[in-house]
């Protein structure tokens, strides 16, 4: 379900980040060791006074045990076996619903490299590098604006972040209506320059579209982020900055923006998620994939392939190579995270 | 961080190795007797029906629950062949199984690959059940490597259903119905664009089963390998010229306006034609009792006529459709037994008949059909006969004995696939079937690495 | 620290923030204008405000099972939130006060499902809760949702944030650990309880592929999806009776979020901990 998979990404590389994240940013995790999860199996035994790292703190040998049971039982069930189980069957072809199967060992991912699975690959890369530049440096662009000394910066606030509570589907359903091109507004106000696109029939619009949607929705999102980012900001850089006489755009470039980068990869991290997975219930609403399959990114392919083409384990392989990508991009932000802090603003 | 991936990842691995060894993919445990309150056995029928079929079912599900002893049989319906097909894959070895599916005639070579089902052949120890009572026709459609796989019961040929008085109206000859596609081309226009007198001229159901028969007719077989029925098939026939004509003019009916679009299978032309919407539907003669009924009651007059060939040569034929019943595999004896013993009674000649005469299905049990003209039913409704008249005069061919391969249910996906897009996506007829070709012959030659 | 702007900088500034808020909520009022419309002015391109407003939403709420759908997701929202807040709360009480030898491990292990999204996992949760006979159930939109290593990381952190004198005392009075949990440490706990509700409710709201792949019945179906069917079955039917769906749809999570703001950002920040 997309929702507490949005939570879990959103806090995914935002939980592991503060993993790693040290010093400046985080509030003291004990030991200063960068609250690495890992080093909880030594129990500390100082305790500080104000908040610490507890040891047993309370006793018990079987209840933590049973406290712990039905969050495992729930996570190998429901998480771990059918991850294994998407991996193993990508190595398979899987006929008849399940009831036949046949190894095939990378057959499935080297049809995924060729003709129109590459295609779909490519598409999604694009469309989704797009969606998160785009929806990345909007928001930059509006905290930035936010943060000056105007009035009523709450409300606009509110006003351009609301959309985080939408889902998918109904943003996908208000823009298809939208750019109807019968009588949706936006061709209303197009017609009056002469021009009636037809958003949905031609390939190259219905992406438009797409990425755009996408963006509309993010936008609030990341907006939060840069919003709580900017007033977190520590001050001396950009005193310094002015001090040694920059303008306002080079104190943005060269200090404002640094400084916030690792907002800006965590954000890149979640933004890729939503635009790999999110974008399934939109792409369904409104095209379908189509037109000509032009609006099928991989998510929808995955979909296509299990449930319509009966092609299981190319689904399979195809949903584990986004996993595999998603988790590529998790490691890389998490380096550049660190390199970024240990290395300084 | 680097701590929890690696850790992570040879959790994963383990449980990818303990999934591997534990996978069973269509190991059914031998069967256990699922027993209801009374200690009966119990008999899960599932079907595909809707409507005035399924209250058929209940009802003769009813009357041999009363008079059997020790068994209940409870009936199911899952709505149409496709979805059924999919959820008996689906319940396969686990509890939610049925003893009884039906499997459209189609998906023979698929139910076979599946593991799901045993033959009647070798299910039938006790005789049960005797082949040579059934339609020879039927029989032989059914018959794989020399066993036969399921039970003859619903089987039908397609049919042209038309309003006698409409075509009065229209100025055409209420007994001679189209029988080629330039007759029914000049039909269409007297009806629709001449005189008027219905909104559409034609139905056609969403299904393949019409472009597998519009082929036949023509006697080009939908797979190579004389159907798949000497020998693996490799190729579909998507590519041919007839393949070609035969979505160019389902796009003509539909450019004209004579043909109304809709993906809903055979209910939306069922309903259109008994609501007078269109003057003419092809159909299964499975619908006869529906239509008969239905204009009885609107007091029009119902004919019913030859499928239409899809040029101006006359059909050669047309090829089998509808269901028969499959045993599931995995069953303990007395549960098989007992489901035997009420498909022997289903398919019995007094059930056979009664169920023809209710749908118009063809009378599957030879005796059936003696029955039936001793009771001088067809002189009565002569409608009903056309389909049999169909049947017997066609001209056996490896095209009009239908496909036989356990890929069909993707090839029947990619047809209509295609003729989705030559419909409403405007694209050309070669162009579609080209990539059905394709999606078919690579579903086929990956079926065919399944042993 | 806030920075300060000439009067032309602010104009212009106020310019490109009010253009962005119109880009921002022009979906949302084209949508609700054309709630308002009866079908032939709904299917124009005109957007003049009609009277049709509760007709519409009479329509999609009964007609069209909207209501049935919505009160569906409310259930499967209420039951996800509490037996997820439920799972990870003794979770991570367990992680954080007890001191046991698979510790680290289960740990690890639970923070491992952060990278595996339930997207990737459609094709074998599919099969596997039809082998469990739960597939077009209400148990599948729930039980595989019971559990969150999000929730166990926010809870986590919480506990870890309570100084330890307030547990010593507890077990000083003698009271077992699972009195200790629930009435000291818990009291103080409804904050984040009340964020991390606050986000369940609206993410289980917007839930859509998975429903959309286990339920067959159309009356057991959540809104997102229903809505979606709205469309196909209406294709063009009749706009007005469309966005009144839409507009149905988002409003509670749009009004949670609006009201609960604060509580909604709090799980956001709690769970990016800048």
């Amino acid at each position: 379900m997309q929702p507490q998979q949005s939570a879990a990404r959103d806090s995914r590389s935002s939980a592991v980040s503060v993993a790693s994240v040290p010093v400046a940013a985080t509030r003291g995790h004990g030991n200063g060791d960068h609250g690495n999860p890992g080093r909880l199996r030594r129990p500390v035994r100082r305790a500080r006074a104000s908040s610490g790292r507890p040891g047993a703190a309370l006793n018990g040998r079987l209840l933590p045990y049973l406290l712990l049971a039905p969050t495992m039982v729930v996570i190998a069930t429901f998480l771990y076996y059918p991850m294994a189980r998407t991996a193993y069957l990508s190595f398979f072809d899987v006929a008849l619903l399940g009831r036949r199967l046949r190894f095939v060992g990378f057959d499935n991912f080297r049809e995924l490299f060729v003709a129109e699975n590459l295609s779909v690959v490519v598409r999604t890369a694009v469309i989704s590098g797009l969606v998160v530049v785009l929806a990345i440096g909007s928001a930059l662009g509006a905290a930035a604006l936010l943060n000056m000394k105007i009035r009523g910066t709450r409300i606009y606030r509110l006003l351009l972040i609301w959309p985080l509570a939408l889902s998918t589907a109904v943003a996908g359903v208000m823009f298809l209506m939208l750019f109807n091109p019968t009588f949706g507004s936006v061709n209303v106000v197009l017609r009056v320059f002469g021009v009636n696109p037809q958003w949905f029939t031609k390939p190259i619009l219905a992406q438009a579209v797409l990425i755009l949607a996408l963006v509309w929705m993010k936008f609030g999102y990341n907006l939060v982020f840069y919003s709580a980012a900017f007033q977190n900001l520590p001050q001396e850089p950009l005193d310094a900055a002015l001090v040694d006489g920059a303008s306002p755009w080079q104190r943005f470039r060269h200090v404002t923006v640094p400084l916030l980068s690792p907002v800006t990869l965590f954000l890149f991290v979640t933004n890729t998620s939503f635009a790999f997975f999110d974008s399934f219930a939109m792409i369904h609403v409104m095209t379908r994939g189509g037109p000509l399959d032009s609006t099928t990114l991989m998510i929808y392919d995955v979909y296509q392939n299990a449930f319509q083409f009966r092609r299981t384990g190319l689904a399979a392989a195809e949903a584990m190579l986004m996993f595999v990508a998603v988790v590529a991009i998790i490691l890389l932000q998490l380096r550049l995270t660190r390199r970024r802090v240990h290395y300084g603003s | 961080m680097k701590r929890v991936l690696r850790a992570g990842v040879a959790a994963l691995a383990a449980s990818v190795v303990t999934v591997a060894g534990c996978s069973s993919d269509g190991d059914d445990d031998g069967g256990t007797d699922e027993l209801n309150a009374n200690g009966d056995i119990v008999v899960h029928f599932w079907h595909g029906y809707g409507g005035q079929r399924l209250e058929w079912v209940n009802q003769a599900v009813a009357k041999y629950n009363a008079q059997a002893k020790g068994v209940e049989v409870r009936a199911e319906s899952k709505t149409d062949y496709d979805k059924l097909f999919d959820a008996v894959l689906l319940a396969a070895g686990t509890k939610a199984a049925p003893e009884l599916a039906q499997v459209v005639v189609t998906y023979t070579s698929a139910a076979l690959k599946s593991g799901a089902f045993t033959t009647i052949s070798d299910a039938d120890t006790e005789k049960t059940i005797d082949p040579s009572s059934y339609m020879d026709a039927v029989v032989g459609q059914l018959t794989v490597d020399g066993k036969l796989t399921s039970v003859p019961w619903a089987h039908s040929g397609p049919v042209l259903f038309y309003d006698k008085g409409l075509f009065r109206k229209a100025g055409l000859d209420p007994e001679k119905p189209p029988a080629t596609w330039p007759e029914l081309l000049a039909a269409c226009e007297a009806l629709v664009k001449v005189s008027k007198v219905s909104e559409y001229c034609i139905g056609i159901p969403w299904h393949p089963w019409f472009v597998e028969n519009w082929m036949a007719g023509q006697d080009v077989p939908l797979l190579d390998h004389d159907n798949g029925r000497s020998g693996d098939a490799e190729r579909a026939a998507l590519d041919s010229e007839v393949a070609q004509t035969v979505f160019q003019n389902w796009k003509q009916l539909y450019d004209e306006h004579y043909y109304p679009y809709s993906t809903e299978g055979y209910d939306f032309p069922r309903q259109m034609f008994s609501e007078s919407k269109t003057a003419m539907t092809v159909s299964s003669i499975a619908d006869a009792g529906y239509f008969q009924g239905a204009f009885a009651e609107q007091k029009r007059e119902l004919g019913i006529g030859f499928f239409p060939s899809a040029s101006e040569k006359p059909a050669i034929g047309t090829t089998l459709g509808g269901a028969s019943v499959w045993l599931t595999a995995g069953l303990s004896p007395k549960t098989k037994q007992a489901a035997l013993d009420f498909l022997a009674w289903l398919t019995s000649p007094e059930m056979a008949a009664e169920w023809h005469k209710a749908t118009g299905y063809f009378p599957v049990n030879k005796k059936a059909e003696a029955i039936l003209q001793s009771e001088g039913w067809f002189e009565k409704n002569p409608a009903f006969y056309v389909a049999l008249d169909q049947l017997k005069e066609t001209k056996v061919t490896p095209a009009t004995s239908g496909p036989l391969h356990s890929a069909m249910p993707e090839v029947n996906d990619a047809i209509m696939k295609a003729l989705e897009q030559v419909l409403i996506g405007n694209v050309p007829a070669a162009d579609a079937l080209k990539s059905a070709q394709e999606a078919s012959n690579s579903s086929i030659l990956r079926m065919n690495k399944i042993k | 620290m806030r920075t300060r702007v000439r009067r032309s900088t602010a104009v212009a500034v106020h310019v490109i923030l009010g253009c962005l808020v119109v880009v921002m909520c022009v979906p949302v009022v084209f949508a609700f204008l054309k709630a308002s419309q009866n079908l032939t002015v709904s299917n124009s391109p005109s957007l003049a405000p009609g009277g049709e407003l509760l007709d519409n939403v009479w329509t999609v709420l009964s007609k069209y099972n909207l209501a049935r759908l919505m009160l569906n997701t409310l259930v499967i929202v209420c039951c996800i939130t509490v037996g997820k807040t439920l799972l990870s709360l003794l979770a991570a009480a367990a992680f954080v006060y007890f001191d046991f030898p698979l510790r680290g491990p289960l740990f690890v292990l639970v923070l491992f499902t952060l990278m595996l999204p339930t997207e990737v996992l459609v094709i074998a949760l599919y099969d596997l809760v039809t082998d469990l006979g739960i597939y077009d159930t209400y148990a599948a939109l729930v039980i595989p949702f019971l559990a969150s290593a999000t929730g166990t990381l926010l809870f986590r952190q919480h506990f870890m944030k309570i100084p330890r004198e307030l547990l010593d005392s507890g077990k000083v009075d003698g009271a077992d650990p699972m009195r200790i949990l629930v009435s000291i440490v818990l009291p103080l706990t409804w904050n984040v309880i009340a964020a991390l509700a606050v986000i369940e409710f609206v993410y289980v709201w917007n839930a859509y592929l998975w429903p959309f792949l286990v339920i067959q019945e159309s009356e057991r179906q959540m809104v997102q999806v229903g809505l979606s069917f709205l469309i196909t079955q209406q294709e063009v039917s009749h706009v007005g009776v469309v966005m009144a769906g839409v507009a149905l749809s988002m409003l509670p999570p749009v009004i949670v979020f609006m009201i609960l703001q604060r509580r909604f950002l709090q799980g956001f920040a709690l769970g990016s901990d800048r």
